[in-house]
């Protein structure tokens, strides 16, 4: 449901009113997610769909990727916490 | 907020589902602040990202990389750019694992750095170093960060922020705590404690500035506060210029800490003092004070001992008096109210406090002066002098006689408020109107006010006289009989000797049961428009109190000529009938005992009553200057007359007296028209008789019992009738005693002392009686007596026929016989006084006409004295 969700997002954001143009979004998913990959973020798809909105929207990129860094250390901070 | 739903989201899919909803709110919170610093960036260029690339291990990867760059070259994506930068940091964060908040703060300051055209390869050499000497970088920067801004942040970034705070707007080294309630410098940052002191204490201003600002942006109904905002804003407008002088500066690089430090020094005084005065505005603001308390503290402030802070009151002063200054020149050259807010201190009285709508009511309550709105540079008198002011154009206005004079009055300004000059304006203007005001009213006034007094206060006596003689048969009827319309027909057929043409109406009051048209009649006078104000309701009706008490008096007045002129045909009857004789002569006693009470009294209501109040108010009319003062006089007036006349609720009780007295006046003339009437018959019988006289004997006899019956019923009901009278008088003039002023009355009515002595004698009378039933054994015998000792004055002792029917009372015989041996000891005395009167040729006793028994009592002493005398002189 949720990534449906994220999807149906991103296709609003870019506009996408065509058949085709879905397939392009998707593959556009598909390269970021590669790329992704590649660099080795640490992030899913879910994520990534959600970021890029968010860029999209017009955040600052650097903060953002501030933004990530810190969300990684604060989950692995309070998984440690609530596994004790 | 599609950005905070977007992160939200992401949070809430990236933690586990087993977080509590406050901590992921903090986390979001937190991210939401990263993501609302303002940072510059410079995205990653071309270059930058092939030497990332590089920089990479992993051929293969390199290759993909590139080859996935290449299609999203070609696709349509937006923000490709910010794509790319976003995912190579989100790598090369995730490759540095160092997760403290000082590697953020590092971050911010390689980004602050960056924007003063420092390359982007430095923060990644400092990202570099820092996972590994992470800890000794922090000594040595706190090391090196003492005294040394530049090396952390310069002062040109301090101060770039402080521009911004002392405007009261949030910047990326001071923030606005909540707890404190101030803006501070972050507590991170690493400046001198010296310049973070600075800055704080500049910081303030900020915050006074956000607070005026706060004040000056709210909506407010009222004009004064507006007008306070206008000012305020005036001002605030230096603080601008200073502002933007100090960007100036900043772009010339000349400008430090210390130098904003004083020339904000003066700028901060000010908006301390002016934050005060809000502060103790806007804790006070009750509806309605609020203007004339924002004036008030205004006006003090504006007296304060530093010059510059007088100035700068007095200037916003000035501004904010502006409007209350308005509302004075429209009400006092107008007399018009526009005031939505209720700021002014003259307002318009509710209508449903106005219940009696006639001029004389609106006059007084229409406006009225709030006095908690009034300023504090106008004074009570003034505010009062400004209501009147505008009272009377209103009341001209309604009149239509309202000329406005446009003279050389110029408006008000504000600089002559609070000053000498404006009291005597405004008493300026107030006599111009008021002396309108009275020139419409006294021609008319005078007129009316002689005409009401001719006619209600019964002026024009012989008018009234003949009003009464044509009225008389109507208004004997019973109330409820009297129509109104008779009524006025008459009353403009007595018109007819009157010359002049009136405006009288007659009022019929409300009847009560057993009423005449005597009690409900009245007389009414028309009153015009402008003189409304001055004879309202209350005022007539008082005048109609005063109307109906003449005119019973009136009425009395001709019921005891109607009763002389009765007796002049008594003066018809023969010789004769002696009995008649003897009844006709007390009857007239009586009449003319009331007819001198009632002149006297009459003379009394009009001489001191009326005519000395009606004196005392024409000359204080002369001197008349406004309206209030006429209406007041005229109440005066009016209450003086009540006052004299008994008929406020301090006389009441005299008035009652006086009712009861004109009462047995009305039942002593039936009376009278009962003897005339027998008297008739008498004469008529008795030449009846002498034709009749042989046939009759026995029918004579009877009827001359029956007559003689008769006639002693009469002088019974005329004796008791008198008694009755004369109690009342007696009560009468105990009132009279009493009271000072109407000492003059009280002689008039006894002026000889006749009821005095009747009282006293009653008193000893009553004694003797006492006394001589100690004194005296039991006589057995018992005659009848006809009179008591009290008659003794009485001149008529009608020969009674045995035939008297006594009551066989025991009380009655002990009276008869204490008073038979009363008599026989009285004689007894007189015969020794006489003795003794011979032997020691003693003053003759005084004996006066009318007592007889009062020396007796002086006898007895001397009786005394004589017996001691003479026993002495045995001796």
């Amino acid at each position: 449901m949720q990534q449906n969700i994220n999807g149906s997002n991103i296709k609003s954001q870019m506009r996408v009113s065509s058949m085709s143009e879905k397939e392009e979004a998707q593959e556009t998913l598909e390269i970021i997610q590669e790329m992704s990959q590649i660099l080795n973020c640490g992030l899913d798809r879910q994520q990534l769909a959600i970021l890029i909105s968010m860029i999209d929207n017009g955040v600052n990129p650097e903060a953002l990727s501030l933004v990530v860094n810190e969300m990684k250390t604060e989950l692995n901070t309070y998984k440690k916490i609530h596994k004790q | 907020m599609e950005t905070q739903t977007l992160l939200h989201q992401l949070v809430k899919q990236a933690f586990p589902d087993s977080i509590e909803d406050s901590t992921l709110n903090n986390y979001k919170t937190y991210f939401l602040r990263i993501l609302n610093v303002r940072t510059g960036i410079q995205l990653m260029d071309e270059s930058e990202l092939q030497a990332e690339m590089t920089k990479m291990t992993n051929k293969s990867q390199a290759y993909r990389l590139q080859d996935c760059l290449n299609r999203l070259s070609k696709t349509r994506l937006r923000k490709k750019n910010e794509l790319i930068h976003f995912l190579f940091r989100t790598s090369q964060l995730g490759q540095n694992n160092s997760y403290t908040n000082q590697t953020l703060d590092t971050l911010f300051k390689s980004q602050e750095i960056s924007q003063i055209n420092y390359s982007q390869t430095i923060p990644k050499k400092i990202i570099e170093e820092s996972p590994k000497n992470n800890d000794q970088l922090n000594i040595i920067q706190q090391i090196t960060d003492k005294g040394n801004v530049t090396l952390s942040i310069t002062e040109k970034d301090l101060i770039k922020d402080l521009i911004f705070s002392i405007q009261g707007i949030e910047s990326q080294f001071i923030c606005y705590d909540p707890i404190n309630d101030s803006f501070q410098v972050k507590k991170d940052i690493a400046i001198s404690s010296a310049s973070r002191k600075l800055l704080n204490v500049m910081c303030e201003c900020g915050w006074l500035f956000k607070k005026i600002q706060t004040f000056t942006q709210s909506n407010y109904n009222s004009l004064v506060l507006q007008a306070l905002q206008n000012s305020i804003k005036e001002e605030l407008n230096e603080y601008y210029r200073l502002i933007a002088y100090f960007e100036n500066l900043l772009a010339e690089s000349t400008l430090t800490l210390r130098k904003m430090y004083m020339w904000l020094k003066q700028p901060m005084h000010h908006l301390v003092q002016i934050n005060l005065v809000l502060s103790q505005i806007l804790t006070n603001v009750q509806l309605g004070t609020t203007s004339s308390l924002v004036i008030s503290i205004l006006c003090r402030y504006s007296k304060h001992g530093c010059p510059q802070t007088s100035q700068l009151f007095s200037r916003i002063l000035h501004q904010t008096t502006i409007p209350i200054v308005r509302f004075i020149n429209q009400w006092i050259f107008d007399g018009s109210l526009s005031d939505q807010a209720q700021e002014f201190f003259i307002e318009r009285n509710d209508s449903n406090k106005i219940q009696i709508r006639d001029s004389g009511e609106l006059w007084k309550n229409e406006f009225k002066v709030n006095q908690d709105k009034i300023p504090y540079m106008i004074s009570l008198n003034d505010s009062y002098k400004i209501f009147d002011t505008g009272r009377v154009i209103n009341w001209l206005r309604k009149q239509k006689k309202f000329t406005q004079f446009n003279q050389n009055y110029d408006l008000i300004t504000i600089d002559l408020l609070g000053t000498e000059q404006f009291s005597l304006f405004v008493d300026q203007v107030n006599k111009e109107y008021n002396k309108q005001l009275i020139q419409l009213i006294k021609p008319n006034f005078k007129i009316t006010l002689n005409a009401i007094k001719r006619f209600l206060l019964l002026g024009q006596g012989e008018f009234i006289h003949t009003l009464m003689e044509l009225l008389q048969t109507e208004l004997n009827k019973p109330a409820q009989q009297c129509y109104r319309h008779t009524l006025l027909s008459i009353l403009e057929s007595a018109f007819k000797n009157v010359s002049q043409e009136v405006r009288l109406n007659v009022k019929l009051l409300e009847p009560s049961q057993n009423d005449t048209g005597w009690e409900i009649f009245c007389l009414d006078y028309t009153i015009d428009e402008p003189l409304n104000t001055i004879f309202n309701q209350k005022i007539m009706l008082s005048y109609y109190r005063i109307f109906n008490f003449l005119w019973r008096i009136k009425r009395v007045e001709f019921t005891l000529t109607q009763c002389w002129k009765m007796h002049q045909k008594f003066m018809a009857i023969p010789n004769q009938f002696q009995t008649i004789k003897k009844a006709i002569q007390l009857s007239y006693q009586m009449m003319n005992e009331m007819q001198h009470f009632i002149k006297n009294f009459y003379s009394y209501l009009m001489l001191e009553a009326i005519e000395s109040s009606w004196k005392k108010f024409i000359d204080e009319c002369d001197k008349i200057q406004d309206l209030d003062g006429l209406i007041k006089i005229h109440e005066l007036f009016i209450s003086d007359i009540l006052d004299r006349s008994f008929l406020n609720t301090k006389g009441e009780s005299t008035q009652k007296l006086l009712f009861k007295l004109f009462d047995y006046i009305f039942r002593f003339k039936s009376c009278q028209e009962l003897l005339l009437s027998y008297a008739k018959d008498q004469i008529s019988q008795t030449d009846n008789q002498q034709l009749q006289l042989k046939n009759l004997l026995n029918k004579q006899q009877n009827i001359s019992r029956l007559n003689q019956n008769k006639n002693q019923d009469i002088i019974k009901s005329l004796l008791e009738l008198r008694k009755q009278y004369r109690d009342q008088m007696f009560e009468l003039l105990e009132k009279l005693k009493k009271e000072d002023r109407l000492k003059f009355l009280h002689f008039k009515l006894d002026f000889n002392e006749y009821y005095l002595g009747i009282q006293e004698s009653k008193l000893f009378n009553q004694d003797l009686e006492r006394f001589i039933e100690k004194c005296l054994p039991k006589v057995n015998e018992v005659q009848i007596q006809p009179n008591r000792v009290q008659s003794s004055k009485q001149l008529i002792q009608p020969q009674q026929p045995q035939q008297r029917t006594f009551n066989t009372n025991i009380e009655f015989q002990n009276e008869v016989r204490s008073v038979k041996e009363g008599l026989r000891l009285l004689d007894e005395q007189r015969r020794q006084q006489l003795q003794l009167k011979d032997q020691f040729s003693k003053s003759p006793l005084q004996k006066s006409p009318l007592l007889q028994i009062p020396p007796t009592m002086t006898e007895h002493e001397k009786r005394k004295n004589d017996e001691d005398l003479s026993s002495s002189d045995d001796d």
